[in-house]
């Protein structure tokens, strides 16, 4: 639908174009009606001709219909045309119905798949169809706002989110009482945590790269709508038999707008968290889920999470080792952010080095280029969503695999309970981020060390 | 399925078979009750500061909530509460339950037209009389959170609503005439047309809403465009003549609405008991006039 409306938008900044420039040729023509009147007749002798050859370009079609409602006698000019001129194309949607939710009792539940803080998600049968759907019932015993925001949220989103690469809702169903509402959506067999967990190896180059461009191109969509995603992380990826990865859970995502509303800083999960996030940024945009996306990239190379921090304050400390210390080059405003104050940064004639180089020696050239945009310090120079699409990371050799050569998994959800998972879940909904105090512990025991490893620290105080 | 041109739209079945009406409840009373609760919500919003695009989104909430469900199954004042509670979540511009029963108890103990901005000379309600105990706050806030369940449930959680607002403005800059003139009366129309009784945002798509107002606007201003503009917008003339027939209405039916329930006691059925009382008298009344 979204294609569409893109495309709409385009044609309609063409014809509107093409019928200024006729207006004011009519302006200047005015006098002269007649020969105005033959013009057209000729135009619109062109444009039937025009239509014969391309019977679906638009820009034609409209002129035509322009025509066709200021001169009545065309048709008996326009010929071979006079068919199509009887009827205007419109664009029509199919729009969507009213309807209430149906009942949960449709869906027949096989077995228990995960609970989170949100919801508990359960494998369940779609008794009319046989199809096979994830049930995620909704947590609202305890609510005391209402429908809590989050989950409107996360079904308006989703709604919004149609692509072929994240998950789909299917629709919202309800139970006996007001607090049962459950989302059903499609059934997907793998996550790419527990997938990448279980597996020898990490995934091929070529792999990566498509796993790489399904991931972005959804997030880019999601971007496009003004959605930020907001929990990336593999765990969130799910993964099915064709090898198509599916984003899910909207739980933390939001509306975005710009200029930005202000914005809790604490979403994403610790290990995909931004520094800005993490500096207590209140405004922030879509540069958070590229870094989440930097994050999962060097995870899916390494098979192993790229940042793994205890609390924010060392996940800080671990994102400076790696990409190296903001200076006021590579991240202009990083002093404004509230947490910035404590944070001491040395004075080092050496510039601070990023390590990603050393930490990924197998890759290409172009492969260290695109992470290292991705995990830019500074959000304002972080690539995008579109230009990742557009990097020559993916036009070299080895080529991204085509998904269906993927190979296939043992499914793992299917009957049997996941296993809990130690990565550190999403933070909790509605709560307060933590201060993180005094950062100034932060290089803490490090100025004792080794000078020469790319900076040094110096605690100034 | 959610687009920038594309609504969830009534069905000419739902339209033409009213739960409400099912329900024992005259044509005329719940195209009046529908008003009533559109305008309060209007009002309300203007009174809580929010956006209009919130205002907008609570009244079109309520309008496809009693689509499906019947005025005698829920109290029009608490689907006006739910829906603008529910509306300043959509929107991201959240307003408390308490903020929300207060300003409708405030509007609703004034008399008709709703004081937004008194009028100088006349003497102001006393504070006594819209003062929420404790208790009735209670009462109104579990009914309030219901309903917005309700009202989710109602529409299928299909809260998608794209305003045609925004539109309006890229058509007028498209058609090279962009004035705060010609904005401000199509704008105008476009807010009318939330309170028409044909609702206007649930039987037609944003682009045509968007397109009939600015030709509305356009004419009031003398602005001349081209000939058969609305084409290249997909706005047929049939749709077209329609809607600005409706919008154009908007006024009138207001009027005479406002004519029918000012000073008469008792007032707007808010409240389902009320509603009971008033279709009692109505029948009583109905069964004199036979004789």
């Amino acid at each position: 639908m979204s294609t569409k409306t893109k495309s709409r938008w385009d044609d309609d900044t063409e014809t509107t174009a093409a019928e200024l420039a006729r207006l004011k040729a009519e302006k200047a023509a005015r006098k002269a009606l007649k020969s105005q009147q033959k013009q057209k007749q000729r135009q619109s002798s062109t444009t039937a001709d025009n239509d014969n050859a391309t019977p679906t370009s638009s820009p034609a079609s409209k002129r035509r219909k322009l025509g066709r409602g200021d001169e009545p006698n065309i048709e008996a000019g326009g010929g071979g045309g006079g068919e199509g001129e009887a009827k205007l194309k419109l664009l029509r949607f199919n729009a969507p119905a009213i309807t209430p939710c149906a009942h949960v009792d449709r869906y027949e539940k096989l077995n228990h798949i995960e609970e989170g803080s949100y919801g508990v998600v359960s494998r369940a049968r779609d008794s009319r169809t046989g199809e096979i759907v994830a049930l995620k019932r909704l947590k609202l015993e305890r609510e005391t706002d209402g429908f809590p925001i989050t989950s409107l949220r996360e079904i308006q989103t989703l709604m919004a989110a149609r692509h072929e690469n994240v998950v789909n809702l299917r629709e919202v169903v309800v139970g006996g009482t007001l607090k049962d509402v459950f989302i059903v959506m499609d059934f997907i067999e793998h996550d790419l945590k527990t997938l990448s967990e279980d597996m020898q190896e990490p995934f091929l180059q070529s792999e990566v790269k498509t796993l790489m461009l399904q991931l972005v191109s959804a997030t880019a969509l999601m971007h496009s709508q003004w959605i930020v995603h907001r929990d990336l992380k593999t765990s969130n990826l799910l993964m099915n038999n064709r090898g198509q990865i599916k984003v899910a859970d909207f739980g933390l995502a939001r509306y975005i707008g710009d200029p930005m509303p202000p914005l809790t800083q604490l979403v994403v999960t610790l290990w995909y968290r931004s520094p800005e996030l993490l500096l207590g940024a209140k405004e922030y945009g879509t540069a958070v889920d590229m870094w989440s996306i930097g994050c999962i990239f060097g995870e899916l190379l390494l098979k192993d999470p790229l940042l793994k921090g205890k609390n924010e304050v060392d996940q800080l400390s671990k994102i400076f080792d790696l990409c190296g210390t903001p200076t006021d080059t590579s991240w202009p405003t990083f002093r404004k952010f509230p947490n910035a104050r404590s944070l001491k940064i040395p004075k080092s004639n050496l510039p601070p080095q990023s390590k990603i180089r050393t930490k990924f020696p197998l890759l290409t050239s172009l492969g260290i280029d695109l992470i290292s945009r991705l995990l830019a310090l500074d959000p304002a120079q972080r690539i995008s969503a579109e230009e990742v699409l557009k990097h020559p990371y993916f036009k070299e050799d080895p080529r991204p695999k085509s998904a269906e050569m993927f190979p296939t998994f043992p499914s793992k959800a299917g009957q049997e309970k996941r296993r809990r998972r130690d990565s550190p879940s999403a933070p909790a909904r509605g709560g307060e981020a933590p201060s993180l105090g005094d950062l100034g512990g932060l290089f803490g025991g490090r100025e004792e060390e080794a000078v020469g490893a790319g900076f040094s620290l110096r605690m100034g105080r | 399925m959610v687009s920038l041109l594309c609504n969830p739209l009534a069905t000419a079945d739902q339209l033409a078979s009213s739960s409400t009406q099912a329900d024992g409840i005259p044509a005329d009373l719940e195209a009046s009750l529908r008003w009533a609760g559109s305008e309060l919500i209007q009002s309300a919003g203007i009174l809580l500061r929010l956006p209009q695009k919130t205002v907008a989104t609570a009244i079109v909430l309520f309008q496809r909530f009693y689509l499906l469900s019947s005025m005698r199954s829920c109290a029009i004042i608490d689907a006006c509460h739910a829906a603008i509670f529910l509306s300043s979540k959509l929107t991201e511009h959240p307003a408390k339950p308490r903020d929300i029963i207060n300003v409708t108890t405030y509007l609703l103990s004034a008399p008709l037209p709703s004081p937004i901005s008194p009028v100088a000379g006349e003497e102001s309600t006393p504070p006594e009389k819209y003062y929420v105990t404790e208790q009735e706050y209670y009462n109104k806030r579990t009914r309030l959170l219901n309903i917005e369940t309700e009202i989710l449930r109602a529409c299928g959680f299909q809260t998608h609503l794209s305003l045609p607002y925004t539109l309006c403005i890229n058509y007028i800059q498209s058609l090279s005439v962009l004035s705060a003139e010609v904005v401000k009366k199509s704008f105008g129309y476009l807010t009318d047309a939330l309170l028409s009784p044909s609702l206007l945002y649930l039987t037609h798509q944003p682009n045509s809403l968007a397109v009939a107002a600015v030709y509305l606007g356009a004419r009031e201003c003398e602005v001349k465009l081209p000939a058969a503009w609305w084409d290249v917008f997909d706005c047929e003339r049939e749709e077209l003549g329609f809607l600005v027939v409706c919008m154009k209405g908007v006024s009138e039916f207001v009027e005479s609405e406002t004519k029918l329930w000012k000073g008469r006691k008792p007032g707007i059925p808010w409240e389902l008991e009320d509603l009971d009382m008033h279709l009692e008298r109505r029948r009583v009344l109905d069964n004199e006039l036979e004789i």
